[in-house]
């Protein structure tokens, strides 16, 4: 497996809203995630858009189009496309979700849970250890945010979470929004869950602001982050110690400049964090 | 187990069966409000990706009336792919057939130009073969060649000048089609990309029945046998870079 080169501090989602400023002010962000299925077999001005970006800036690649959790044979045709792209780019982080997207050809474009069985834990784990290998690195899990549970599930999440990335010796990447959203909307204990977590196999975090529905919380990634979720990372970063960090934002996205101030609050707990285990 | 679970969910989700809510677990909330969240969240996703893919649509029909349209569209047909940005291909008969907008005659057009530029922008990039060995073969040979069009392509043959009713709604202008003579002749264009650069080209008709022959994977003979302007076109569509490849 090969190793990849090492990011820190707190990261941007690159969003297309923001590539002519991104591109024009150069800001001094270390890092970009960018969504690598909106670039995958496209061509013009999208590949364009990556391979300006990858000169600029470290990049780290998130994707939704593996569908870990899927009954479907693995999309080779996706794979391949996403091998390419991380052979010319050379991304610091590959990472997609621990949930699956669709099955027979049917396609939900939503991040959909998995019963948390012995079986599910056996099928996504195999599924992980085949794209790793086909990729040649290892890649970071996302736990989602969920609005359903099953009935046949046999064990937590967070021990569902934690059993998948040991069985399959692959990375997590740890979404403190979706674990608050999901807490509040299954209720269970966010710092129980968190106890749970694999240290040693967190290789990053994501930040993103929910939107509340009455009973449960959405997460929409529309909004600045919410005050529970920065307690809980707080929380995370005491425990864990400081991790590359994402803020995200996917729906009505605002200027750069409010991205920024979330990056720099959570740039601030990462540094607080770091004089304190100094 | 898992795969019966997951089709039992795409059967609820897509198709109102109910068999998955015995698959949920109700105690918090119910496993039809579960169902629904998730349903809400997938007709949201098609219908962003279809509002950014009709611009033109979307102000020909008013937001709430496009949002209301696509909606029945989403409900009817099932994502079957994998990229997001595949999605309604179809929208186009769909409109055809779609009662409320039968007085909207140029409409189904308009839609299949606005997703012929979407196709363009979106197809991957290839490099095009050198055509210059062409210039050296025999008439026999020329005639059992097969030439393709650049992927990035769609052809389109409209009785509406869909073109003038799609530049006058660019850039935030808002012009009606009441103010577009509609009673033109038939119109025919391709779409595509060279570059950066997407086209939409008004073609002779004679050419546009040429350009269709190669994409019905024609040979040059058998082309050449129903076009007197074969070699003019055959020469215009080089210089235009239309075709990506060829092969016997
Ligand atoms: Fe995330």
């Amino acid at each position: 497996m090969i190793a990849r080169n090492p990011i820190s501090g707190v990261g941007i989602g690159l969003r297309a809203e923001h590539y002519e400023y991104v591109k024009r002010e150069k800001p001094t962000t270390p890092w970009f995630e960018v969504l690598i299925d909106n670039y995958l077999g496209h061509g013009g001005q999208i590949q364009q858009h990556l391979r300006d970006f990858s000169e600029l800036y470290p990049l780290t690649f998130h994707g939704v189009g593996m569908s870990l959790g899927s009954c479907d044979p693995l999309n080779k045709n996706y794979l391949g496309l996403l091998k390419k792209a991380i052979n010319t780019y050379q991304p610091a982080l590959i990472s997609d979700h621990l949930c699956w997207t669709g099955f027979q050809n049917e396609y939900v474009h939503d991040l959909l849970p998995m019963p948390y069985t012995e079986e599910a834990a056996q099928h996504v784990a195999d599924r992980i250890i085949q794209a790793q290998d086909y990729l040649n690195t290892q890649i970071l899990i996302e736990n989602v945010s969920s609005y359903m549970q099953y009935r046949t599930s046999e064990m937590s999440e967070a021990e569902f979470v934690a059993y998948v990335c040991e069985l399959a010796d692959c990375h997590l990447l740890l979404d403190i929004n979706n674990i608050y959203v999901s807490a509040f909307n299954h209720q269970f204990d966010a710092k129980e869950y968190l106890a749970l977590m694999p240290e040693n196999r967190i290789k990053e975090m994501h930040l993103a602001g929910y939107e509340e529905q009455g009973d449960y919380l959405l997460d929409t990634h529309g909004q600045t982050i919410h005050a529970p979720v920065w307690e809980l990372y707080h929380e995370a970063i005491k425990r864990f110690g400081a991790r590359p960090t994402l803020i995200e934002w996917d729906n009505d996205i605002p200027e750069f400049q409010v991205l920024q101030q979330e990056a720099n609050k959570a740039e601030q707990i990462l540094d607080r964090a770091q004089t304190h285990a100094a | 187990m898992l795969p019966e679970l997951q089709k039992q969910f795409m059967d609820g989700l897509l198709r109102k069966d109910d068999r998955v809510y015995k698959q949920l677990d109700g105690r918090i909330r119910s496993a039809q409000q579960q169902l629904d969240i998730y349903r809400n969240s997938y007709q949201g996703g098609l219908l962003k990706a279809m509002k950014d893919i009709y611009p033109v649509t979307q102000r020909l029909l008013g937001g709430e009336f496009f949002e209301a349209m696509c909606l029945r569209y989403i409900t009817q047909t099932p994502c079957q792919s994998l990229d997001i940005n595949k999605y309604s291909e179809t929208f186009a008969e769909f409109a055809e057939q779609f009662k409320p907008v039968d007085e909207l005659i140029y409409l189904s057009d308009v839609i299949r130009l606005e997703w012929g530029w979407h196709r363009a922008y979106q197809t991957a990039d290839i490099t095009l073969e050198d055509f210059t060995p062409l210039l050296s073969f025999d008439s026999a040979k020329l005639q059992s060649l097969y030439l393709s069009l650049v992927p990035s392509m769609t052809l389109l043959a409209s009785s509406y000048p869909v073109d003038l009713i799609w530049s006058a709604n660019q850039n935030g202008q808002a012009d009606t089609p009441e103010n577009i003579n509609l009673d033109i002749k038939p119109r025919y264009f391709t779409i595509w990309r060279n570059g950066f650069d997407s086209h939409i080209d008004l073609i002779e008709p004679d050419l546009f029945e040429f350009l269709l022959s190669i994409e019905n994977k024609l040979n040059l003979g058998a082309i050449q046998n129903n076009n007197s302007n074969f070699e003019k076109h055959l020469v215009t569509c080089l210089q235009r870079s239309y075709f990506s490849a060829y092969h016997f």
